[in-house]
């Protein structure tokens, strides 16, 4: 009942088809004097004129779902389209499995538009909890080809809150992190899975075992910024607990102590130190070996030592680091 | 963690390979051949914008529903440009944009198209660009206000359009063109901040538990509990009449299931509502469960003998909803903006504890928490009498808004996502930014925790990334330059923030005592509401001018971002030289990233001046002083001077 490529290729104006002949076209009201006027091919112009017909009609009827699958094809955007289509939907009982394919079909020349995941939400909200393994595919499948699809993502996120299905998404944010360590989008979900997965025990309970796999992250790439994130919002809303756990203070030692790719570590341990972290000796040793290696002028309070570190290794941010110092706490 | 680079880094090196590249490439030319390269080819950019505002070639076939966008990018790049287009254009631009106007209110993305909060905003902004009585007074203020209304979900947030979706741009669409007409009131501001924050954060940290370990902690137990109280509930549902039930049909296809009982009505008999309210009365939050369950069950899921796994999933889900309901009842006690008895015109059911009245959204309130019914868009016939909640109810349903709306837009990075629990991204911090300021609850959010994110999404190219470990893209010049042009001017609630970044708070979110907000305004008794625990009482605010006021103050601090980095990157990465801007080297131009480029680069060029109307010093403008473009206000993205004019075209009665 759709229209795959092959017949918009052969495609017969709508003019010419019976079933089209008692409709009059209704053409765009674009005025004398259009600004943004777009050249549109005569195959778009004949589509809207006839959608605009039976849209102003309200005939909502099996033809009108046809028309409403060739004026998504030539704009999967016009999100009035799709909202009709929904009413036709709704009036005609159509099976939304057929539905799901439909969108398949569009979303495999572009994903990137609010109207078809918008649509996909709705047909899988209708179709219930039965839908989600599909959805979850559905997702999975775009999220192959584009691991960081922000859509594709908050679909995702909206069917395990909807529908279910959380069983295997700690393990697919697991294999997508191994895939790609720098995918922030997968550490988000992450953080999503452990946060509201009513399958897990809850951020606190998944507290000691998430530290470990972000440390260990964090120790293979530094530079990565976002474990260092997730590392953060592993303590949110606790940050007591973050302060006081010695294996964060001793991450950022050890990355300190390689000397390389320490923004983060460095940033950290300004943020631990702001929250009252009392500094080990240790600390100051590896801050103060870091002062010696550059051009930095010790200091005695460690916390403006970093931010004048800070300042000159990370110089796209210097004027945050400046700012960050000038409001540090008086020294204690 | 293996040797090979992953694709975000091979990705990245390609990027940062072409942009060094130029950069190496620029810093080797001799003096004057440097001066032109760093030169903004007005001509060329102002020839490219004048000719998509006359005519578009076929590929924008898939912009058909974008048009006021493409009018406001347009219109909007060249006003930064100190330019204007002829005044016949001028009279075109708004003949066109009043037949995408709306009878009933808001514009469509074309002629005849369903009226968008999105165009809307295009439209309007457009239309203050292009400035005078006659484009001003073609924007329907009173229809636009109902559209608005329309739009409006009881949950606070905004949807797009008609049955449309729901997220951050909405809110911020919704609450900019609200703003700069003059038409934000109360009504439209309420509990835009919980859907932009989480509903009653605050409390909850502040009772030393996050909300996460809070609820799922809660989350089994509840489980457990209201298992027990399930199988007293589908003992109840078996004295229902058969005919009053869903009939199951084939593979559990909910949607035919329940299609042809849609008209049906279905009650438990009034002894099922009193065994029910004999438990409730035991404990409370069970009975919530319970009767919950009931409605649910009753609507939604086909009884046979035996519960198929299915069913206990619904059920287990309907748990969930209750749990969360319970929570945002728990906090969002002290305001208690959502507890039933203060919801008007609601109906009790016969048990007497649960309000069954039907919010315009279709959404029905259960002990004032919102449940949207699945029916999205058809009006759900709620009856009063002994059917109560027990008439067509679907509180079986999605928790969209509800879940949605308890989990913090901003998320643990910093940043703001366009939906609860999703990424923090550029477009949507702004967004979600910007409305808070817009209607006067900005010290909700944790804006140091923003700035830190902020500040980290300038990357070694000069130009921002959208989300971390992104690539840098220059529209994100405006969404994110934009975010330190917002903080600039919230020194005071930052500087309160970090006072009170202490062990015991937590989250620096938990600031109170904001007398007055950073632009001056005060803050009136109805804003106050809103605050949970704030101390701002007995304070007068014009809601509509603290875009004005937000603007005429200047800022009180340094840009915190590298403005030369930045405007280097548009100038030699991002354009054209034969016109327009373009995301990044290799890619094309485009009217959206010419618009945003030139505002990051307008705001970037102005960020800090100590004279209100002082231009800016020459060092702060790369290239030649000719590159300076006019100002654009932060919070809504139009020419200042333009933003003026309109300010008091709608200000005056």
């Amino acid at each position: 009942m759709e229209s795959d490529e092959d017949e918009v290729m052969q495609r017969v104006p709508l003019s010419e088809r019976p079933e089209w002949s008692d409709v009059t076209p209704v053409p765009q009201d674009d005025g004398p004097n259009p600004v943004v006027p777009i050249d549109y091919k005569p195959d778009f112009v004949e589509t809207m004129d006839y959608f605009r017909a039976i849209y102003v009609a309200d005939e909502r009827s099996s033809r009108a779902l046809n028309l409403t699958a060739e004026a998504i094809s030539f704009n999967p955007g016009n999100y009035t389209v799709w909202h009709f289509r929904r009413l036709v939907l709704e009036a005609l009982d159509i099976d939304l499995q057929v539905e799901l394919d439909f969108i398949d079909n569009i979303a495999k020349n572009n994903s990137k538009n609010y109207q078809i995941w918008h649509h996909r939400r709705w047909v899988a909200e209708k179709l219930g909890t039965d839908a989600a393994d599909k959805e979850l595919e559905f997702t999975k499948k775009i999220l192959s080809a584009d691991a960081k699809h922000y859509h594709a993502w908050s679909h995702r996120q909206w069917v395990l809150l909807a529908l279910g299905g959380w069983e295997d998404e700690l393990d697919y944010c697991r294999e997508l992190l191994e895939e790609d360590i720098f995918n922030n989008s997968a550490w988000n979900q992450r953080y999503f899975v452990i946060t509201r997965s009513p399958l897990l025990g809850g951020l606190e309970a998944m507290r000691e075992s998430e530290v470990s796999y972000t440390v260990e992250a964090i120790l293979a790439h530094p530079e990565n910024e976002s474990p260092w994130r997730y590392l953060r919002g592993l303590y949110k809303g606790d940050t007591q607990s973050w302060v006081n756990d010695h294996q964060v203070s001793l991450l950022c030692l050890r990355v300190l102590n390689t000397k390389s790719n320490f923004v983060f570590a460095l940033s950290t341990l300004l943020d631990l130190l702001c929250h009252g972290l009392q500094p080990s000796q240790e600390a100051k040793d590896v801050v103060a070996a870091l002062e010696m290696s550059g051009t930095v002028e010790p200091d005695s309070d460690l916390a403006k030592s970093v931010c004048f570190i800070l300042e000159h290794v990370d110089p796209i941010r210097a004027n945050y680091w400046r700012w960050r110092k000038s409001k540090l706490p008086h020294a204690t | 963690m293996t040797a090979a680079p992953t694709k975000t880094q091979q990705e990245q090196w390609i990027v940062e390979n072409q942009v060094f590249q130029i950069f190496d490439l620029f810093a080797n030319l001799p003096r004057n051949a440097k001066s032109a390269l760093v030169e903004l080819q007005r001509d060329n950019h102002l020839e490219y914008l004048t000719r998509g505002l006359k005519r578009l070639d076929p590929s924008f076939c898939v912009l058909d529903a974008n048009r006021p966008w493409l009018c406001y990018w347009i219109l909007h790049s060249i006003a930064l440009l100190g330019d204007y287009v002829e005044h016949e254009v001028e009279n075109n631009v708004v003949d066109f944009l009043s037949r995408c106007q709306d009878p009933n209110g808001g514009y469509g993305g074309g002629p005849g198209q369903l009226p968008h909060l999105a165009t809307t905003y295009a439209a309007v902004n457009a239309l203050i660009t292009v400035g005078g009585e006659r484009s001003l007074s073609s924007i329907n203020r009173e229809k636009v206000y109902m559209f608005l209304k329309r739009m409006k979900q009881p949950s606070g947030a905004f949807r797009m359009h008609d049955a449309g979706e729901i997220d951050v741009r909405a809110c911020y669409t919704a609450i900019s063109v609200a703003s700069v007409l003059n038409i934000l009131d109360d009504e439209l501001i309420q509990n835009v901040g919980d859907y932009i924050l989480r509903c009653g954060s605050r409390k909850l940290v502040q009772m030393g538990v996050a909300i996460e370990e809070c609820l799922l902690k809660r989350v089994i137990h509840w489980i457990e509990d209201s298992l027990r109280l399930v199988e007293k509930v589908f003992a109840d549902l078996y004295n229902i009449p058969d005919k009053y039930l869903v009939p199951k049909e084939g593979n559990t296809n909910i949607s035919s299931a329940e299609k042809p009982s849609h008209g049906k009505k279905i009650r438990s008999s009034p002894e099922n509502s009193k065994s029910t309210n004999a438990e409730s009365k035991e404990d409370a939050k069970n009975a919530e469960a319970e009767t919950g369950a009931n409605v649910g069950c009753n609507r939604r899921v086909p009884i046979e003998k035996g519960h198929s796994l299915l069913t206990v999933r619904r059920v287990l889900i309907l748990v969930l909803h209750l749990v969360y309901a319970h929570i945002l009842d728990m906090s969002c006690g002290t305001t208690a903006p959502h507890r039933f008895e203060e919801s008007e015109g609601s109906q009790l059911d016969d048990t007497g504890l649960f309000p069954a009245t039907h919010s315009p959204g279709g959404c029905v309130r259960i002990r004032g928490a919102l449940f949207p019914s699945l029916g999205q868009g058809k009006s759900v016939q709620g009856r009063s009498g002994a059917g109560g909640v027990w008439d067509e109810l679907e509180v079986f349903s999605i928790p969209n808004e509800l879940v949605l709306t308890l989990m913090s837009c901003q998320t643990y990075e910093g940043g703001i996502s366009g939906e609860p629990g999703a990424e923090a991204h550029g477009g949507y911090t702004f967004c979600g930014f910007a409305t808070m300021i817009l209607i006067n609850e900005v010290n909700r959010l944790d804006l140091a925790g923003l700035l830190d994110w902020v500040a980290f999404r300038q990357g070694r190219e000069g130009g921002f990334q959208g989300r971390t470990n992104k690539l840098v893209d220059s529209c994100y010049s405006f969404w994110q330059g934009g975010a330190f042009a917002l903080l600039q001017r919230l020194h005071a609630i930052l500087d309160e923030q970090l006072v009170n970044f202490g062990p015991q708070t937590g989250v620096a979110s938990d600031i109170s005592g904001g007398e007055e907000s950073s632009d001056g305004t005060q803050v009136d008794d109805k804003t106050c509401h809103f605050k949970l625990g704030g101390t701002n009482a007995s304070c007068p605010v014009n809601l509509n001018s603290i875009g004005y006021n937000f603007v005429k103050q200047p800022g009180e601090m340094e840009a915190l971002y590298h403005r030369w980095s930045l405007q280097q990157y548009i100038l030699l990465c991002a354009q054209d030289m034969e016109g327009g801007l373009k995301d990044k080297p290799g890619k094309r131009r485009d009217f959206y990233h010419t618009c945003y480029s030139l505002s990051g680069l307008s705001l970037s060029q102005h960020s800090w001046s100590q004279d209100e109307d002082a231009p800016p010093l020459p060092n702060a403008v790369m290239g030649p002083y000719a590159n300076l473009l006019e100002r654009t206000h932060p919070l809504f993205n139009v020419v200042l001077d333009q933003y003026y004019d309109a300010h008091e075209f709608f200000d005056t009665p």
